[in-house]
C-alpha cells in the first residue's frame, strides 16, 4: 500500500513538474467578520474552469502562464472579479461582502453550478442561514430537523433521536463537528439537536458517494463546521425564547490573527411547567433541562500555519425527587469533544491538516433511596454506559493542476466502550457485579482519492480506503449455551491481547458527464465497513442505546451502494433540480434477540443477546429547489423500500425495517415580504412507521400472554405536519440588529402517532375482559416567540 | 433490580414527555386474525400424577364473554391425553381442579419420580401434539425465616434457603399455598418466581421475600379495581395463625427457558420501547403454546404460631 501511495504521488508530482504552471492560492473570507467561507467558487472566465474552497476556506488553482479574469463568488455575497497576470506563483486572499437580505434577482454566473459540475453526487450543503430561515420548533433553530427535510433523509418521527439515510440505521451516520465524532446528536429524544445554530457556520451531508477521506460509517456523513470567530470586531448574538436562551460572543483576540467564539444555550422548560404540576401528580419533583457550550479558538501564525481549537460539551439532565419516599434520581447524558487542528501549507498546492480529537458520550443513572432512618446512606444505584474516542488524523490535499485534486491521509482511533456498568450499595454493602469491564479497540485507516477532470464533459472520482479494527483485552467473553441461559465457558483476554481483528478495503467511485451547460448525469458506487454498532433495544432510538464494538461474535457491518442521478438547472440557475435513484445492500446488521431486556448484559456480554442479519433498500429521490430571490425553498420527495432479513426473525422471511417508508415528502419555503417582514413554512408528509403488534392472546398461569404478528407488519397512521413562522426585524443597522420570530408548530394540530399501546380491563375468567388500543401523540399545536439580537 | 429500574426510569422520562405536550386517544386497530392454536399447561411432580390443562387462544380483539370463555376450554372427551414413562402408558382422565380453567386431565397410573423421563401426547380435533420432559433431582429447603415488619410485627414475609449443587445449571421455581385461602400453589405476588444459579453457583441460595401467592385473575379483581380501598401489605403479607406450604421446584433448562420467555412477554407487553418477546414453547407437533414440565418439587409446610415462633409441619 505504501509503495502504491508513493508511486502515485511521485508520478503526479513529476507530471506537474513538466508542465510549466503557476499556482494561485489563498483564502476566501467574509469581509466583515474575517470568517473563512467554505465552498466558495473560484471561476476562471477565459478557461471556463474553476474550483471551490475547502473546509478551511482555502483554494488552489494551477494555471499556465497568462492573463486571467477570475471571479470569486458565494451565494449571499457580492461577486469579486480580479484580473491577474500570472507569471509566478501567487497568493491571493479575497474578502467577499455579504449582500443585503433582499437580493434583487441577481444574474447568476456560470460558475455557480456545483450541483451540476461536481463529480460528487448525493451530497447536499446547507449554509446555516438557510436553516435559520425555516420555522423553528419552539423557537429553536435546528440543523438536524432541517436535514431531515431533504430527500433520502428521513426523520424517525417525534420522540426519536435518530435519522435514517437511504434505508440505513441511525448508527450508520457519521456526525462530525469540526472533525470530532458526535455519538448522540440529540437532546430530549430528538426534539432538539446538540448543534446550537448560532455557533455553526456550515453543514454538508453525504447520502452516498462518500469520498475516501470519510469512513467508519456505512450510510452517510454529516460534516458540520463551527464558526471560527470574528477576526475584526466583537459580536454578540443571542435569543430569548419560549423554552431556551442562547448567547454567543465572538471577537478578535488579536485582530486578523486570532479570534474566539463562545456559545451557550440552556432550556428552562422545567422551570416553566413545574408550577403547573399538581402536588399529587407522580411527576411532582421531576425536572428536565439541557444545555450546550461551544468554544472555538483560532490562531493564524501565518498564511501557511493555522491552529484551531474547538470544544463542545452538552448534557441532558432528567431528575426526579420525592422527599416523602426518600427517592432521588438523576439521569444525565451527553457528549463532549475537544478537537485541535493544525492547517499547514507545504506549498500553494499542498495543503495539510492534522487533527487531534477526544470525543465522549455517556449515559448515567444515579438513584438514591434513603429515608430519615437510614443512617448509612440507604440504597444507591449507579449505572454507566458510553463511548470515548481518542483520535489522530492526518489529511493532505495535493492539487497538481486544475484537472486533479488528490486527497490522501490516514487516521488512528483508540475506542473505549463502557457497555453497561452497574454498581449498587445498600448501606455498607457494596454489590459489585463485575461490570466495570470496558472494551478497547484500535481503528486505523489510510486512504487516497483523486477528483480528475478528464475533460470539460467528464469528471471522475476514484478513491480507496483501507481500514483495520482490532478489539483488544482486557476482556472477558462469557460463552453461553444455546439458550443463552448458562455460561458454559469463560475466556479471559489479557491486556492488549487481540480479541478480534477485522480489515476492510473500500472502493469509492463517482462520475459526472455533462450533457450541456445546464445538465449532467452522475453515477456513484461505494462500499464500506463499519466496526461499531449501536444496539437499540426498542423501536425508538434512545439515549440508553449502547455503542458496541465488533468482537469475536459481532462482525463489521458492510454497506454497498449504487446510485445514478440526473441534475439540471433552470432559468439561469435560479432553479436546481435532481432525480437520484439508489440501491443499497447492507450486511451483518445487529438487533437484540426477541424479548431482550436492558440489563441482560450485566455480568455478561451484550453481544451474546444479538441476532444478525442483512438488509436492502432502494429508492427514488426528487429534489426541486429555488435558490435565489425573495421566494426560496425546496420540495423533496422520496419513494423507497427498505427490508431486513434475519434468520432468527419470522423464520428468515424479509420484514420491513422500522423506518421503511414508501412516501416521504417535504416542502419548505421562505418569502421575504419586505425589509421588515419575512415568512416561512415547512410541510412534511411521511408514510406511517412500522411496528409489531400482538394479533392473538392466550392464558398461562392466569396471565394473558400476547401472541405477536410478523415483525413490523403493522403500519401506524401517516405522519404529517405544517409549521409556519413570521420574522419581524424591528431594527437593523450596521451595529445593532434585533428581530422577533413568531412560529407555530403543527398548525392544524395533527395527532401524529408516537406509539400504540393496549389497555385492558376486567378479567378473562369471568368474561369481562376488554382490550382497547390507544395511540399516543406527542406535540399538539405549539406556538412560540423568540427575540433574537445581534450587535 | 437493574432490569426493572432501567425500564421504569425510561418509562418515567417518556411519561414526562407525554405530560408536557402529548395526548392519547382511542383508536381502532385492524389486526390480522391469529391462527387457532391450543395452549397446553402440563406438569408432573414426584409422587403425583400428571396434570394437564388445555385451552384455546383467541384473536387479540375477540370479544370475551362467558360463552367465549367456556368455549376456550378443552375438556372432557374433547381431547385424548396420554403420558408415558417409556414402559407404562397412562391415559389421563377428565377432572375438575380448583384453579382456572377448572377443567383438565389427570393421570391415574404413572406417578412422577426423581430422574424420570416422561412423554406427553395430546390429540385434539385431528391435531397431534407431543413433548418430553424429565424430573430433575429434588433439592430440599434448608431453612425458612419469617421476616416480621418493623411497623407491624404480626405480619411478615418468608425467606427460604437451600444449598445449590456443585455443578452449574440448576433452575428453580418457588410457589406457595396459604392453606386458609388456597387449594393450589401460586407464584408469590412479588418478584419473579424462577431463578438460576448463574451468579450463586455452589453456594447457599435464598429466595425472598415470599409474599402471598395469587391467582392472577383474582388479583385483578382484588387489586386493580380496588386500589383505593385496600391495604396492600395487609393482603400480601402472612399473619399469625396462617399455615403455609412453600414449594421449591427444580426444573430442566427448557422449562426455565419457557418461564423466562414467559416473563419477558409479560414485562415487554405493551411497552413500546422493548422488542416484543414470543414465549418459547416445548410443545411439538402441530402449532401450540405452552409447556410440559417435570418439577423436582420439595414442599415445606409451616404454621406461624406466634410472632417469634414458626412450626414446621410434617
Amino acid at each position: 500500500m505504501k509503495k502504491f501511495l508513493f508511486l502515485t504521488i511521485y508520478t503526479l508530482l513529476t507530471i506537474s513538474a513538466f508542465n510549466q504552471k503557476y499556482t494561485i492560492s489563498g483564502y476566501i473570507k467574509d469581509k466583515k467578520s474575517g470568517e473563512e467561507i467554505i465552498g466558495a467558487n473560484i471561476f476562471v472566465k477565459n478557461l471556463n474552469t474553476g474550483t471551490t474552497t475547502n473546509a478551511y476556506g482555502f483554494y488552489s488553482l494551477s494555471l499556465p502562464k497568462g492573463k486571467y479574469s477570475i471571479v470569486f463568488s458565494f451565494l449571499g455575497y457580492k461577486e469579486e472579479e480580479v484580473n491577474i497576470d500570472l507569471s509566478s506563483n501567487q497568493n491571493l486572499n479575497i474578502s467577499l461582502e455579504s449582500t443585503a437580505i433582499i437580493t434583487t434577482e441577481v444574474v447568476v454566473t456560470g460558475e455557480k453550478k456545483q450541483n451540476i459540475e461536481s463529480s460528487k453526487m448525493s451530497v447536499i450543503k446547507l449554509p446555516v442561514e438557510t436553516i435559520k430561515a425555516l420555522p423553528a420548533f419552539m423557537g429553536e433553530v435546528d440543523i438536524m430537523k432541517t436535514i431531515q427535510l431533504l430527500p433520502g433523509i428521513q426523520a424517525a418521527g417525534e420522540g426519536n433521536s435518530g435519522f435514517y439515510v437511504r434505508g440505513g440505521g441511525p448508527d450508520q451516520n457519521l456526525i462530525i463537528l469540526d472533525e470530532a465524532t458526535i455519538y448522540n446528536a440529540a437532546h430530549l429524544f430528538g426534539f432538539f439537536s446538540v448543534f446550537n445554530a448560532d455557533a455553526i457556520k456550515d453543514m454538508e451531508i453525504y447520502k452516498g458517494g462518500m469520498p475516501a477521506e470519510y469512513g467508519g460509517r456505512i450510510s452517510s456523513v454529516l460534516d458540520i463546521s463551527m464558526k471560527n470567530g470574528n477576526m475584526k470586531n466583537y459580536e454578540f448574538e443571542g435569543g430569548i425564547g419560549t423554552i431556551a436562551t442562547r448567547l454567543t460572543v465572538q471577537g478578535p483576540i488579536k485582530k486578523d490573527t486570532a479570534s474566539f467564539l463562545v456559545s451557550a444555550r440552556r432550556t428552562y422548560l422545567d422551570l416553566l411547567i413545574n408550577p403547573f404540576i399538581s402536588d399529587s401528580s407522580r411527576f411532582k419533583g421531576s425536572g428536565y433541562h439541557f444545555y450546550d457550550l461551544n468554544l472555538k479558538l483560532n490562531y493564524r501564525f501565518s498564511d501557511k500555519n493555522r491552529l484551531f481549537l474547538s470544544a463542545y460539551y452538552g448534557e441532558d439532565v432528567f431528575s426526579f425527587k420525592s422527599k416523602e419516599a426518600g427517592f432521588d434520581m438523576n439521569i444525565p447524558w451527553g457528549n463532549g469533544m475537544l478537537s485541535l487542528r493544525w492547517n499547514h501549507l507545504y506549498s500553494s498546492r499542498f495543503f495539510s491538516n492534522t487533527t487531534l480529537v477526544a470525543s465522549d458520550y455517556k449515559f448515567r443513572t444515579n438513584v438514591k433511596m434513603a429515608d430519615e432512618n437510614d443512617q448509612n446512606g440507604g440504597f444507591q444505584f449507579i449505572q454507566n454506559s458510553g463511548i470515548r474516542d481518542y483520535y489522530l488524523k492526518q489529511d493532505f490535499t495535493f492539487i497538481p493542476n486544475p484537472k486533479h485534486t488528490i486527497k490522501f491521509g490516514g487516521s488512528y482511533i483508540f475506542h473505549i466502550f463502557t457497555p453497561n456498568s452497574v454498581s449498587a450499595k445498600f448501606n455498607d454493602i457494596v454489590y459489585d457485579l463485575n461490570t466495570k469491564a470496558k472494551q478497547y479497540a484500535h481503528e486505523t485507516a489510510i486512504y487516497i482519492g483523486d477528483d480528475f477532470k478528464i475533460n470539460k464533459k467528464i469528471t471522475l472520482y476514484g478513491g480507496i480506503r483501507a481500514a483495520t479494527f482490532n478489539q483488544i483485552g482486557p476482556f472477558t467473553r462469557y460463552v453461553k449455551d444455546e439458550f443463552l441461559l448458562t455460561n458454559i465457558d469463560t475466556i479471559v483476554y489479557g491486556k492488549s491481547e487481540s480479541v478480534a481483528f477485522y480489515w476492510s478495503l473500500e472502493p469509492r467511485a463517482s462520475m459526472k458527464i455533462s450533457l450541456d451547460q445546464n445538465s449532467s448525469i452522475k453515477a456513484s458506487f461505494m462500499q464500506n465497513k463499519q466496526f461499531i454498532h449501536l444496539a437499540s433495544l426498542s423501536a425508538s432510538t434512545l439515549p440508553t442505546d449502547l455503542w458496541v464494538p465488533c468482537s469475536d461474535v459481532v462482525k463489521p457491518q458492510m454497506g454497498r451502494q449504487y446510485a445514478v442521478g440526473y441534475f439540471r438547472n433552470f432559468f439561469k440557475d435560479h432553479y436546481e433540480t435532481s432525480v437520484e435513484a439508489y440501491y443499497k445492500k447492507l450486511f451483518n446488521l445487529i438487533e437484540y434477540a426477541d424479548g431482550a431486556l436492558p440489563g441482560d448484559d450485566v455480568a455478561d456480554n451484550a453481544d451474546n443477546y444479538f441476532i444478525f442479519g442483512d438488509g436492502y433498500s432502494y429508492g427514488l429521490e426528487f429534489f426541486l429547489k429555488k435558490r435565489t430571490g425573495r421566494f426560496t425553498g425546496w420540495i423533496g420527495y422520496t419513494w423507497s423500500k427498505t427490508e431486513r432479513t434475519f434468520p432468527d426473525v419470522d423464520n428468515g422471511e424479509p420484514f420491513p425495517a422500522k423506518y421503511d417508508r414508501r412516501h416521504d415528502l417535504s416542502l419548505t419555503s421562505s418569502y421575504q415580504i419586505n425589509e421588515k417582514w419575512s415568512t416561512s413554512m415547512v410541510f412534511v408528509y411521511a408514510t406511517g412507521n412500522t411496528t409489531t403488534l400482538p394479533i392473538g392472546r392466550y392464558m398461562i398461569d392466569g396471565e394473558i400472554i400476547n401472541e405477536y404478528g410478523r415483525r413490523n407488519s403493522y403500519r401506524m397512521d401517516p405522519y404529517h405536519r405544517l409549521d409556519i413562522s413570521v420574522t419581524y426585524i424591528n431594527k437593523k443597522t450596521d451595529r445593532w440588529e434585533s428581530s422577533w420570530n413568531f412560529s407555530v408548530y403543527n398548525v392544524y394540530n395533527r395527532k401524529n402517532p408516537f406509539f400504540i399501546y393496549f389497555y385492558r380491563s376486567g378479567t378473562v375468567t369471568d368474561g369481562t375482559y376488554i382490550n382497547y388500543a390507544k395511540q399516543v401523540s406527542l406535540f399538539p399545536i405549539l406556538p412560540a416567540i423568540t427575540w433574537n439580537f445581534k450587535f | 433490580m437493574k432490569r426493572l429500574l432501567n425500564f421504569s426510569t425510561l418509562t418515567l422520562i417518556i411519561s414526562f414527555l407525554i405530560l408536557i405536550g402529548g395526548c392519547e386517544k382511542d383508536i381502532s386497530v385492524d389486526l390480522p386474525r391469529a391462527d387457532e392454536k391450543i395452549t397446553v399447561e402440563a406438569f408432573i411432580e414426584p409422587d403425583s400424577f400428571a396434570v394437564v390443562f388445555i385451552t384455546k387462544n383467541a384473536s387479540y380483539f375477540d370479544p370475551v364473554d362467558t360463552i367465549a370463555v367456556a368455549n376456550s376450554i378443552i375438556k372432557g372427551n374433547q381431547a385424548l391425553v396420554i403420558v408415558d414413562d417409556g414402559n407404562n402408558i397412562d391415559t389421563l382422565i377428565p377432572a375438575i381442579f380448583p384453579r382456572w380453567p377448572y377443567h383438565g386431565y389427570k393421570g391415574t397410573k404413572i406417578k412422577g419420580q426423581e430422574n424420570g423421563i416422561y412423554n406427553l401426547k395430546v390429540f385434539w380435533n385431528n391435531h397431534e401434539y407431543f413433548a418430553t420432559t424429565s424430573i430433575p433431582k429434588i433439592i430440599p429447603i434448608d431453612s425458612i425465616k419469617f421476616d416480621k415488619f418493623s411497623f407491624n410485627d404480626s405480619l411478615g414475609f418468608f425467606n427460604i434457603f437451600w444449598k445449590d449443587p456443585i455443578e452449574i445449571g440448576n433452575y428453580y421455581s418457588v410457589t406457595v399455598r396459604n392453606h386458609k385461602r388456597h387449594q393450589w400453589f401460586y407464584r408469590p405476588f412479588f418478584g419473579i418466581h424462577i431463578l438460576d444459579d448463574k451468579i450463586d453457583n455452589n453456594s447457599t441460595m435464598f429466595y425472598g421475600p415470599i409474599s402471598q401467592g395469587y391467582e392472577r385473575n383474582a388479583y385483578y379483581n382484588d387489586f386493580m379495581d380496588n386500589l383505593e380501598n385496600i391495604e396492600f401489605v395487609d393482603i400480601l403479607a402472612y399473619r399469625i395463625g396462617d399455615t403455609i406450604s412453600i414449594k421449591l421446584s427444580t426444573m430442566d433448562k427448557m422449562s426455565f427457558q419457557f418461564w423466562s420467555s414467559w416473563y419477558r412477554n409479560l414485562i415487554t407487553a405493551g411497552n413500546p420501547f422493548a422488542n416484543p418477546a414470543s414465549v418459547k414453547s416445548n410443545i411439538q407437533g402441530d402449532p401450540a403454546n405452552g409447556y410440559w414440565i417435570g418439577y423436582g418439587s420439595y414442599i415445606s409446610k409451616i404454621h406461624i404460631v406466634s410472632k417469634d415462633s414458626i412450626e414446621v409441619l410434617p
